[in-house]
């Protein structure tokens, strides 16, 4: 009688589990992603963030470099391949040069629709669905969602040009593992559907980053890593302003 | 009962015949297993044949044969009676190489063609085939070269551009040839009808040529289905089967954008998979009367190969679905498993294991399982640098190589 009982027990914990889980607010998940991340207070005290590492592409490994300064002023200097440059947002424009990838490149110039689509997802300083609503952004939790073996919550975020992103959070740590969005390629000219995938979180200065980025859509894919990030460096607002030209000062501080 | 003389005399015989054929096919099937004689290996569908037995390996990896420095070029290494081929470019030039397979070193070297240059990696793709003492190379503009395997000495060359008009993709000729009887298949992306031709293996005259595409990087594959000896091409956004006369047998619709090989399943299937988002197909080709019929048994996105082959073994494809080292049913298509972290990388079956080169050169052996992603050795350095060429396996040696440097280990002892 007694080990029957147990049983019960068990089974109504094992199926009771899920349920638990699942009764987490939208509210109440995005709390424990910024907890996760480090806490709002810690977040609010960066200003700006210095990033660098390796990002591979083509299989090509080189260095890079990204400057983020509140509110959303991003710069991402690059060298790979005959991609050799600068991608920025200078808070008001999207900017960039490429030296050694043509004539149509080698001066600083605007970056042209829709390929500022990159760069406007990229200059976020914090997750995309903190504060969503200040944001103008929409969000719902859709639930559970299996990430290679793992429950995760899966949040779907609707951006007001009606693009959006699912975000895929680790149930147990409530970090972001895995991203889909759409992803507009240079080559193809079109969007596509992009995963991403966040692992190798570390803590730096209280708050806590992904150190590994994996981005795959069509035949593409690359890889972030990060080596060192230097929180509330020295970061003048000039580093975002397009040059005039490439002799101007395009290049990296 | 007793047995009368005759019927003992009559055991006997057939029993010497049986012992006889059985150690002549062992004795055939233990030279040939041990070559590696196009790409993909002996039967051009990335499993070696040798029965051996792969261990984990020590922490410092494999123990290495040899090591050497080699010029560009992504062609693959073939095996053939104790000689390895590649192809690579030094200075301007595109080659033909011959090497030792003890120490490496050159036998010999044939200059194909002008070194091709491109963003992605210069020199040549197409891997050589070895057949019957000859070797066929095909440089990266299209100049497809016969020689004598032990020697280098040239039977005969042929631009594919200048005879056929040929026009190759724009990252070069990629494919490799099909050695058959006495032809030479190959797709030669020609004008007039000469898109896939044929030709003789000993003169190098045109036998045949068919179909009208525009150039492909997938190389095609062969395969007895039905009784019909055939040679199936994805070009053109189809795969086009033809028989040995350059008549087709069959053709259907290809996921687009196909790079990778299809892979030839005994007895009837052929798996297709496009580098885009459509993803993958497994075609069933069936006898109707006279003709085959191509007929699509599913298509799903879990295997997207980018340029980088599957490999079919026991009833799983395993590959490289972009990124991600995946493992899928061959009959249903629904995934089994799937890894990242080796990028866009490749594989072969060797023992069933599934041997992995990263594109950045790491090495890992892997159960050739569909239960799980169950990793026995991973080696970090097996290669330096970008590494997208397929690995080869003869007589229990592993060979690699990338656009700089090719290597030798030992994964039997």
């Amino acid at each position: 009688m007694r080990g029957h009982f147990i049983k019960i027990l068990v089974f109504a914990l094992v199926a009771a589990a899920p349920a638990v889980a699942q009764e987490l607010t939208l509210d109440e998940v995005i709390q424990k992603n910024i907890d996760a991340r480090g806490g709002a207070e810690n977040w609010a005290k960066v200003q700006n963030m210095k990033i660098t590492g390796k990002y591979r592409s083509f299989s090509e490994t080189s260095p890079f470099t990204v400057w983020r300064k509140r509110p959303d002023l991003y710069r991402f200097d690059l060298s790979m391949l005959v991609w050799d440059g600068t991608i920025c947002y200078n808070g008001e424009q999207y900017w960039w040069i490429f030296p050694r990838a043509g004539e149509q490149f080698s001066e600083p110039s605007i970056t042209p629709e829709p390929h500022s689509h990159f760069t406007l997802r990229e200059k976020r300083f914090e997750p995309v669905f903190w504060n969503y609503k200040e944001k103008g952004n929409t969000v719902e939790l859709l639930g559970q969602a299996d990430v290679d073996g793992d429950p995760h919550y899966k949040l779907r975020v609707f951006f007001p040009d009606s693009t959006e992103e699912f975000w895929y959070l680790n149930a147990e740590t409530f970090l972001e593992t895995k991203q889909e969005g759409p992803m507009h390629d240079f080559d193809y000219q079109q969007y596509m559907p992009m995963e991403a995938f966040y692992s190798d979180y570390r803590e730096v200065n209280g708050i806590v980053l992904p150190f590994l980025i994996e981005q795959e859509y069509a035949i593409r894919y690359r890889i972030i890593k990060v080596e060192n990030v230097e929180i509330n460096t020295d970061l003048p607002d000039d580093l975002f302003v397009m040059p005039k030209s490439q002799s101007d000062g395009a290049k990296s501080p | 009962m007793g047995c009368k003389p005759n019927s003992i005399l009559y055991t006997f015989f057939w029993c010497a015949i049986f012992l006889y054929i059985g150690v002549a096919s062992a004795g055939s099937r233990g030279h040939s297993d041990k070559n590696w004689s196009q790409y993909r290996g002996q039967n051009r569908n990335g499993v070696s044949l040798e029965q051996v037995q792969l261990q984990a390996w020590p922490a410092g990896g494999p123990k290495l044969v040899w090591k050497r420095s080699i010029g560009e070029g992504f062609s693959g290494i073939s095996i053939s009676d104790g000689t390895g081929y590649t192809a690579d470019s030094q200075d301007s030039t595109e080659f033909l190489v011959a090497f030792e397979l003890k120490t490496g070193k050159d036998l010999w070297r044939v200059g194909m063609d002008k070194k091709f240059f491109e963003l992605l990696g210069n020199g040549p793709r197409s891997t050589p085939t070895i057949a019957d003492g000859m070797a066929f190379g095909l440089s990266s503009e299209g100049m497809l070269v016969a020689v004598d395997a032990k020697n280098g000495a040239e039977k005969w060359r042929v631009s594919l551009a200048e005879r056929y008009a040929g026009k190759g993709p724009g990252r070069g000729y990629s494919v490799s040839p099909i050695v058959d009887g006495d032809l030479v298949l190959i797709e030669a992306a020609g004008e007039n009808d000469k898109a896939i031709v044929a030709l003789d293996k000993n003169t190098g005259a045109t036998r045949w040529g068919n179909h009208k595409a525009r150039a492909s990087h997938s190389s095609p594959v062969m395969a007895d289905i039905a009784g019909y000896r055939q040679y199936i091409f994805p070009t053109g956004g189809k795969a086009i089967s033809l028989n040995g006369d350059g008549e087709v047998l069959w053709s259907i619709k290809a996921p687009p954008g196909m790079i990778a090989m299809p892979v030839f399943i005994e007895p009837n299937l052929v798996f297709l998979s496009g580098s885009t988002d459509n993803g993958c197909a497994m075609l069933e080709i069936t006898e109707s009367g006279d003709s085959l019929h191509a007929a699509e048994l599913w298509q799903n996105r879990m295997m997207i190969n980018h340029f980088n082959s599957s490999t079919y073994y026991q009833g799983y494809i395993y590959g490289f679905s972009k990124a991600t080292l995946t493992c899928i049913d061959a009959k249903t298509g629904e995934r089994k498993w799937r890894k990242r972290g080796f990028g866009k990388g490749s594989l072969i079956v060797v023992g069933g294991h599934l041997v992995v080169l990263s594109d950045q050169g790491e090495l890992a052996l892997i159960e050739a399982t569909p239960e799980a992603y169950n990793e026995v050795s991973l080696f970090p350095n097996a290669l330096s640098g970008k590494s997208w060429t397929e690995p080869a396996f003869s007589d229990g040696k592993l060979y690699l190589r990338n656009l700089k440097e090719m290597v030798c280990y030992d994964l039997v002892n």
